[in-house]
Parts: structure tokens; sequence; C-alpha cells
């Protein structure tokens, strides 16, 4: 029982010693083909350093109005469901590299949310995917890279897969 | 035959961390983001580039000789800066160079960091506001939208994290 406990620790150690002291690792996921790859290079990044991740999904509010129907909240659930299934299963992915990882779903807006998990974990990074934006994207706000990094209280790393 | 097909070592998302490009405007901000950079490059033995982007010069019918002489000593006094900078984190780490170029930062930085194959980009973000937001005058959103690697982004306020 206590050889487990101490093996963490002495990781934690050595890279305090030689660097950034990099211990929680916020990871927040759309769950996009893209987002899916920054998690597996999170994962790459988290055991290089000895830390543990956190996967953050944020889910928009639901959208229930007086004219939603009974199959459009079906629907909307069933969405649900699949992302549930499909955040677990990265989770699973990521712990087979041997990386401690933990998830998180939230409702509400996305950069927030994700801030606050940081927050309340004392993250040391957050690292993030981003989609290069276009002008459509960035008028709406769709990419959430630049809104989590302005509202993050730790460091940001946003993952672009590197050019050839 | 009993052959084990065994998935052979290839992932792609290996972080292969050997060249930091680190974005500096050389402001106090700027100097602790060089300094957070130089304990991130240690934690993975990367070697670290620092980059300043000095504004081009704006050349009018009003430009006198007096205010041209004045801006190449402005550049000459910023590069000198961007030396003793990088002098004082060879200290505690060698392996740190400078580059210094003329023109837009947040382009110069993302050339360089293409040029030197750079596998993350470090910079600064000041919280902006929507004024800042406006102009564009933080630099951080200009780079990471260029961008074709990783990019680090700390804030003000992120010195807890050291």
């Amino acid at each position: 029982m206590n050889q487990i406990r101490k093996r963490p620790a002495t990781k934690r150690q050595k890279s305090s010693q030689s660097g950034v002291n990099f211990r929680r690792i916020i990871v927040a996921v759309d769950l996009s083909p893209h987002s899916e790859k920054t998690a597996l290079y999170a994962a790459e990044f988290a055991k290089r350093v000895g830390a543990s991740i956190r996967l953050v999904h944020v889910f928009s509010p639901e959208p229930i109005t007086e004219f939603s129907s009974e199959q459009a909240q079906e629907a909307f659930g069933e969405g649900r469901r699949r992302t549930v299934w499909k955040q677990a299963k990265l989770m699973e992915e990521i712990r087979r590299t041997g990386v401690e990882c933990g998830d998180d779903l939230r409702v509400g807006d996305p950069a927030e949310e994700v801030a606050q998990v940081a927050q309340n974990e004392c993250a040391d990074l957050i690292i993030t995917a981003s989609h290069q934006p276009g002008l459509l994207t960035t008028l709406l706000h769709l990419d959430q890279a630049p809104r989590i990094m302005h509202r993050a209280n730790c460091p940001v790393l946003v993952y672009h897969e590197k050019a050839a | 035959m009993n052959q084990t097909l065994e998935k052979p070592d290839t992932n792609p998302y290996t972080v292969n961390m050997k060249r930091i490009v680190v974005a500096v405007d050389l402001s106090t901000h700027s100097k602790k983001t060089a300094s957070y950079a130089t304990q991130f490059a240690k934690s993975f033995g990367a070697s670290l580039t620092l980059v300043h982007a000095f504004a081009p010069e704006r050349i009018t019918e009003f430009t006198t000789e007096e205010v041209h002489e004045r801006y190449e000593k402005d550049m000459r006094d910023t590069e000198r800066d961007l030396d003793k900078l990088a002098a004082v984190f060879r200290e505690t780490y060698p392996d740190c160079d400078t580059e210094f170029r003329v023109g837009d930062p947040a382009e110069e930085v993302n050339l360089i960091a293409k040029d030197l194959h750079a596998d993350l980009i470090i910079t600064a973000s000041h919280h902006p506001g929507f004024l800042s937001r406006l102009f564009g005058t933080d630099q951080a959103p200009r780079i990471l939208q260029r961008a074709q690697c990783p990019v680090l982004v700390y804030h003000e306020g992120n010195e807890q994290a050291l």
C-alpha cells in the first residue's frame, strides 16, 4: 500500500528539481477527432512530466422550450449518452498509457467551466485543442481556445498538430 | 505460423520537445514568462530561443534624420536588452539563444518557429480588456491563430505556477 503511494511522489520530486512542477493537467475536450488527438498528446505530455490528467467536457445547456417536442428531447438525450460513452472510451485509452486520468462532465459555457475546474483543482496547466479559425468561427466565438486562454488562472497549452 | 502481431511503437503524439521558441516583448511580465519557459525547457531538456520582434520604422515625409537615428538607437538598445535577458537565463540554463527581428511580432515569431522546426511556442498574455482586443495589442491570440505547432500561453498572475 505504502509503496504505491510513494511512487508518484518520487516522480514529482524529480520534476520539481529539474523544471516546472506539473502535477495536475486539465484537458478540455469537445470530443471531435482533433480534440481526441489533443487528449492523446496531453497523455504523452503528462507521462513525460509525471502529472495526472482530468478530462473535462462541457455540454451546452439543454435547449428546452415550450416548442421542444419529445422527439427532440430524446435526440438531445441520445447525443449526451453518446458523448459520455466517447469520453469514457478516451479516458480508458489515456489510462492505458499509464497516466492517472479522471473526468468531469459539466453543463454550461465551455470556457467558464474549464477555467472553473482548473481553479478548483489547482491545475498547473490546461491543454486544449484549437481549430484553425476562419472568419465565421472567430466572429461566432466557436473556437474555445482563446476564450479559455483569457479566463484561465494557469498556463494554457493550445495544441495544433505540428505542420509537416 | 504462430506469429504475434504486435503494434509497432509509432505513437504520433509523442511529445518530442527539442526546441522551444519564446516570444518576449521585454516587459516585466514577458521576463517572467521567459523565466517560466526556462523552467519548462529544463523539464524536457529542450533548447530555448528567445525572440523579440521590433516594430518597423514608420518613414513619412516628416521623418527627420534625428528621428531615424533615435529609432536606430532604440533598436540597438532593445537588441542589447534581449541579449542581457538571455545572458541571465544562460547562467542557469546554457541552452538558450536569441533571435532579434524587425516586423510584426506574431508573423515573425511564427516564421522563426517554422524555420527552427520548433515543438512549442511560449508566449505571454496580458489579460486583455476591450481596447487591447480591439487594437490587437495582445499578441498571444494573433500568435495562436498563425501557429503551426502547439502554443503555451502564460498569463500575468500565473507566477504561482513556477
